[in-house]
Parts: C-alpha cells; sequence; structure tokens
C-alpha cells in the first residue's frame, strides 16, 4: 500500500482563514444592508411625522384651531408602511436590538401624537373617523395571535378610509403604552379598543365588524 | 435557534471546503504527471455489458470503434437481453469487436465475464447506452504510466438532456467535473463512474472482478473505487477526456437509480469504513467526512424547511380565514401599482438582511466558476442554461429526498433494485 499523503498544513490552515473571512464578510454585507435601511427608515420618519409634529405645535404653542388641521393621507399611509418596515428591521435583527426598540419609541410618539389630535378633532369637530387602539406583543408567546388580529385590523383599514388604527407594542419601555395600558385596564395581549371599549383578541375581521363598530356612525365596507 | 446553528455550520463548512478545493486545485494543476506517449500506450480492452439495449448499442460500439487509440479491442457482453442487442451486436463482430452472451446475471457478472476473456493490460468498462470523444480513451490511458494509478476517470455529461430531471442530473454532472479534477490531486475519488472508467487489469487480477447483485452489491463501481483506494492506489482523473451517457428522464426512474446508489453507497462505506482516519490521508480525514456531513446536513435541511414551511402555511391559511380571505387587504401590493416600488424594496430587504441569502449567492458564484471551468474542458455540454434555475431550484430538495428515501430503505432492509 502506498503511503497516503496529507495536504500541506498550510494548505489546511489558508482554507480556514479564507473560509472564516469570507463567512464573517457575509455578515458584515448583512450588517452594512441593516444599517442602510435603519437610516433610510429614521428619515423617512422625519419626513412622514414633520407635518404631524408641526400640527401639534402650531396647536398648542400658536393656539391654532384644531378643526382647521387636515392631515395628508401621505402621513396616515406613512403609519402603515412605516409600521411594517419596523417589522422587517425586527424580523432582519433581535426584538430587543437597540436599533428595533428606537424605532418603535419614535413611531409610538408619532402616533400617540396623531391620536390626540385626532381624539380632539373628534370630539370638538364632529369627526366621523374610528379610532381602533391595538395593542399587541411580538415576544414567542404572542406574536402569532398579534399577527392575526393585526391582519384584521389591517383589512378593515384597507376597506374603510374613515378607521385609523394604532398599534402600540407592549413590550417596550414607554411611558405612553403603559398608561394606555393601564387607562384601558388592559390584561392580555393582543387587545383592540374601540371606542373605549376593550375586546381581547378578536377571532374574525366580521366579528370585530360587527360587535364593535356597527353602531358607528361610518358606513363600513 | 439550534435550527440556525445548524444551518450557519453547514455554511461555514461549505465555504471552508469550497476554499479548500479551489486553493487545491490552484496548488495541483501544474505538478507534473507521469504521463504515457502515443507510443507507450499499453493494449486496451474495452467492455461493454448490454441489457435490452437495442436502441443505443450500435452507436455505442461505433463510437468506441472511432476511437484514435492506436490498439485495442472491444468485448460486448449480451446479458441475456429480451430485445435485438445480441442480433444488432453480432453485426459489428469483428477482429476488433468479440461478443458474448450469457443468461441474465446483472451487470458485474456480464464485466467478470468480460475481464476473464480481456487481452488488454487496461481496460475500459463502457456503459451501451454511452458515446465518447475520439481522443477520450487515449487521454486516459496515458495516466497509467504511474504504477500506483489503477484507474482512471473521465469528464462525463449528459448526452442531449431534455426534460426538468435530465436538465437537473446534466447541472449535477457538469458540476461534479471540476471537484473530480480536485479529488484526484487530492487521491480521494472514491466513485469510477460505471458509464466509462478505465483500470489496469492487473488490479482485477490480483484483488479479484466486481462484485455485484449476487452477493447484495447495488453499486459494484463505487465498490470497485473503494476497493483500490482501501489497498491505497490512485484513482486518476483525466479532466479533457469527454463522455457522453444517457440518464433516466422521470421522477421515478431517477429516484429508483438515486436509491441505489445511495443505499449502495451506504452499504459499501460500511464495508470499507476503514478508509475513515489519518491512515487515509485526505480522503480519509476531509473528503469522506465532508461528504457524510453534507448528507446528514441536507436531510436536516429538507425535514426543517418541510416543517416550517406547512407551519407558515397553516399561519397564513389562519390569517386569510380570520379576514375572510380578503388577498387585498393581506397582499394589497400585488393590486396597488403605486405600491410595487415598497414592496419591492421591502422584499429586497427582508431577501437580503440574512446572511444566509448572501451565502446562497457565493455558493451561485462558485457553481458558476465550476461550469466555467467545466465548459472549457467539455464543449458539448448542453442544456446548462435551462439547467442552472431548476438545478437551484430542486437539487438540493431531490437530494435529500433521495436519501431520505434510501435510508428508510436501508433501515427497514427493503430491496433496491436496478428498475
Amino acid at each position: 500500500m502506498i503511503k497516503r499523503k496529507f495536504q500541506s498544513p498550510y494548505l489546511y490552515v489558508a482554507s480556514v482563514i479564507i473560509g472564516t473571512i469570507i463567512f464573517i464578510g457575509g455578515f458584515l454585507v448583512t450588517n452594512q444592508i441593516i444599517y442602510d435601511r435603519n437610516s433610510k427608515i429614521l428619515e423617512t420618519n422625519i419626513d412622514n411625522f414633520y407635518s404631524l409634529f408641526e400640527s401639534s405645535v402650531s396647536i398648542g404653542l400658536l393656539n391654532e384651531n384644531v378643526c382647521s388641521i387636515n392631515f395628508t393621507e401621505k402621513a396616515e399611509k406613512g403609519f402603515y408602511f412605516h409600521r411594517k418596515l419596523i417589522a422587517d428591521l425586527e424580523n432582519a435583527l433581535r426584538k430587543d436590538d437597540e436599533k428595533v426598540i428606537l424605532q418603535k419609541k419614535i413611531y409610538t410618539i408619532a402616533q400617540a401624537q396623531h391620536l390626540q389630535i385626532k381624539t380632539v378633532q373628534k370630539r370638538k369637530c364632529g369627526m366621523s373617523d374610528a379610532i381602533i387602539l391595538f395593542f399587541y406583543s411580538n415576544d414567542d408567546e404572542n406574536i402569532e395571535e398579534s399577527e392575526r388580529v393585526g391582519s384584521i385590523l389591517d383589512s378593515i383599514a384597507y376597506q374603510n378610509e374613515q378607521v385609523i388604527i394604532y398599534s402600540f407594542d407592549t413590550t417596550i419601555n414607554s411611558t405612553i403604552v403603559s398608561g394606555l395600558i393601564k387607562k384601558y385596564g388592559i390584561q392580555h395581549v393582543p387587545a383592540v379598543v374601540i371606542n373605549d371599549e376593550v375586546s381581547i383578541s378578536p377571532k374574525t375581521a366580521d366579528e370585530l365588524k360587527d360587535k364593535y363598530l356597527s353602531d358607528l356612525s361610518i358606513v363600513l365596507n | 435557534m439550534i435550527a440556525t446553528y445548524i444551518t450557519y455550520a453547514s455554511i461555514y463548512i461549505g465555504i471552508v471546503a469550497a476554499t479548500f478545493y479551489i486553493l487545491a486545485y490552484i496548488i495541483n494543476k501544474n505538478k507534473e504527471k507521469k504521463l504515457f506517449t502515443d507510443k507507450e500506450l499499453p493494449y486496451l480492452t474495452i467492455i461493454i455489458p448490454a441489457y435490452n439495449e437495442e436502441k443505443s448499442i450500435k452507436r455505442t460500439i461505433e463510437t468506441a470503434l472511432a476511437s484514435d487509440y492506436p490498439k485495442f479491442e472491444i468485448i460486448v457482453v449480451n446479458d441475456g437481453s429480451k430485445d435485438k442487442t445480441l442480433e444488432i451486436a453480432r453485426t459489428m463482430e469483428s477482429k476488433f469487436v468479440r461478443v458474448f452472451t450469457k443468461p441474465n446475471g446483472g451487470k458485474a457478472s456480464a464485466l467478470n465475464l468480460a475481464i476473464a476473456h480481456a487481452r488488454g493490460e487496461v481496460i475500459i468498462t463502457m456503459d451501451a447506452d454511452t458515446f465518447i470523444e475520439p481522443n477520450s480513451a487515449k487521454e486516459m490511458i496515458r495516466y497509467f504510466k504511474d504504477k500506483e494509478v489503477m484507474s482512471v476517470t473521465p469528464s462525463i455529461v449528459l448526452h442531449n438532456p431534455h426534460g426538468i430531471w435530465q436538465l437537473i442530473q446534466q447541472m449535477e454532472y457538469v458540476l461534479g467535473i471540476f471537484l473530480r479534477k480536485v479529488f484526484a490531486s487530492l487521491n480521494s475519488i472514491h466513485v469510477t463512474p460505471g458509464a466509462f472508467s478505465a483500470y489496469r487489469k492487473e488490479f482485477f487480477d490480483k484483488y479479484g472482478g466486481y462484485i455485484g447483485m449476487e452477493v447484495g452489491n447495488l453499486t459494484e463501481d463505487l465498490e470497485m473505487a473503494l476497493r483500490i483506494q482501501s489497498h491505497g492506489y490512485r484513482i486518476e482523473n483525466s479532466v479533457d477526456s469527454a463522455v457522453y451517457t444517457v440518464a433516466p428522464s422521470t421522477f421515478r426512474t431517477l429516484l429508483v437509480q438515486r436509491r441505489r446508489w445511495y443505499m449502495g453507497l451506504l452499504k459499501n462505506m460500511w464495508t470499507y469504513r476503514r478508509l475513515f482516519g489519518p491512515k487515509y490521508g485526505d480522503l480519509g480525514m476531509v473528503l469522506l467526512p465532508l461528504a457524510w456531513i453534507s448528507i446528514f446536513f441536507s436531510v436536516f435541511a429538507l425535514f426543517y424547511t418541510t416543517i416550517t414551511t406547512i407551519n407558515k402555511i397553516f399561519t397564513e391559511m389562519s390569517i386569510l380565514s380570520s379576514i375572510g380571505f380578503d388577498l387585498q387587504s393581506r397582499y394589497g401590493f400585488i393590486f396597488e401599482p403605486s405600491l410595487w416600488y415598497d414592496a419591492f424594496s421591502r422584499s429586497m430587504f427582508v431577501v437580503f438582511s440574512k446572511p444566509f441569502m448572501i451565502f446562497l449567492l457565493f455558493f451561485i458564484g462558485l457553481m458558476l466558476v465550476y461550469i466555467y471551468y467545466a465548459t472549457k474542458k467539455v464543449k458539448k455540454s448542453t442544456g446548462l442554461i435551462a439547467g442552472l434555475p431548476l438545478f437551484f431550484v430542486l437539487f438540493a430538495v431531490l437530494f435529500a429526498f433521495w436519501w431520505t428515501v434510501s435510508i428508510i430503505y436501508t433501515i427497514f432492509n427493503r430491496k433496491a433494485g436496478w428498475r
């Protein structure tokens, strides 16, 4: 039997080193893509929420009539798209990643601002929009159910322009979210609040429409 | 989480292995080989066992006769064919072509009969549905100048592939051309293709002929390669020797073939388990362990992907059911051209924000390099443009599926045949 040889140890070492560099390089490329995306979302934030913050400041500082404020469609659609972008980012990173939490906090404060103005408009200006608050959690125990209920709400909002949904992640450390949870006495998530009434995990879009939205002064599709 | 770790472990091993192969190729490609000159070439016997090959036997013998090899004979063994194989072969009998016939006993028995009558110092075994270039045999036999070389393999591609299954196989064969060359440089070829391989006759005289179905061996060519390796000899590769063969064209016949190959591999690897370990150099410490690791990962990936996909489908159906199958709200972007750009941008991010996809691109690039190398060597490699996407989409799933079936058959001791 001929004596079997190994390749030079240098070949093995070089393969491991080069292979490791390529492997790490793959993660670095991904990190760069995520970093760029995060920056893009922040830019979109500024673009979408500028008019919102400006309106809020005008009411508080310049006593502008709240009924004269008309949010652009862009700002409201921005919520939906922004929520999806953050979900993508969360999927790419981890739910407890600092970037994800920061994006969620910015999103939460923007929504709260919008909610505040819309609530006042509804009370003072006779606007008929239906306001829905959605409390969800992306922890392993609740993520599936949260996604299902989120889809039901998306479906309703998609079909009815007068329905506005505000989504709040209950796992982020936010005094606004904690305050809202306390205000509505929410014990379990996902939970939906419509006209101060709390529904825990509605099963279908029809159930939600029939039970909670039927008495609203808007015509639901 | 464990699945993620296993996936990335397999990717890391795959990248290091690919780097190792490419570096090994670069380092060894210019190493001088001992090669016969035209005048030194030994007498050659080409053996063609045939069972029901009336459609291709004539062309196979013709391409063998058209070889530019200086001194050779052809032995055709009709293995109890029920069609006109024997009659057609008889019409081609001459001083170069001898025809034997025997009751059906399997390929190994037909090969052994021919080996017993062979006059050549070197023997080529050739399937009756295989075609060669005029220089294929000569380029292979040159390697036998090195006394340690007991077998030489060629570059095999499919003859005129058609349909999904053959196009996928074509890609597999083409990718194998580069890898077989690398394995040869590492003295680690562990399969000598039954379609066309050359052997030094002395090896058969010393260590016996083929072991076939009569003793439960499903892959006599694989067993022969492992036997050569176990005795410490070399198996070379002549990448310039183009060989064209025919492959299964339906899902079922392909499954039957792969089940036979993989069950044969499992059984023969167990028989030759001593090949694992430092005594057998790169073969025992790197190539064979890597082959088994890749099989483990592919079967794991199939199960994991199947379970997660089914789970996702059920979740999605549950969501759709909750919203009364309102597809427009769930997949609104499809119906709204103004959202297409955003949807595309989001999809791109979702895809490329996972390192997995970056590594997939790396492996695709690597395969293109392998394909480029193969097409430089075997110019008649057809069907690659159609085969490439099919291969990427289906091969990993098929590979894992064939292995799963083969493992189940082996565990439950089920019989697998040629057809």
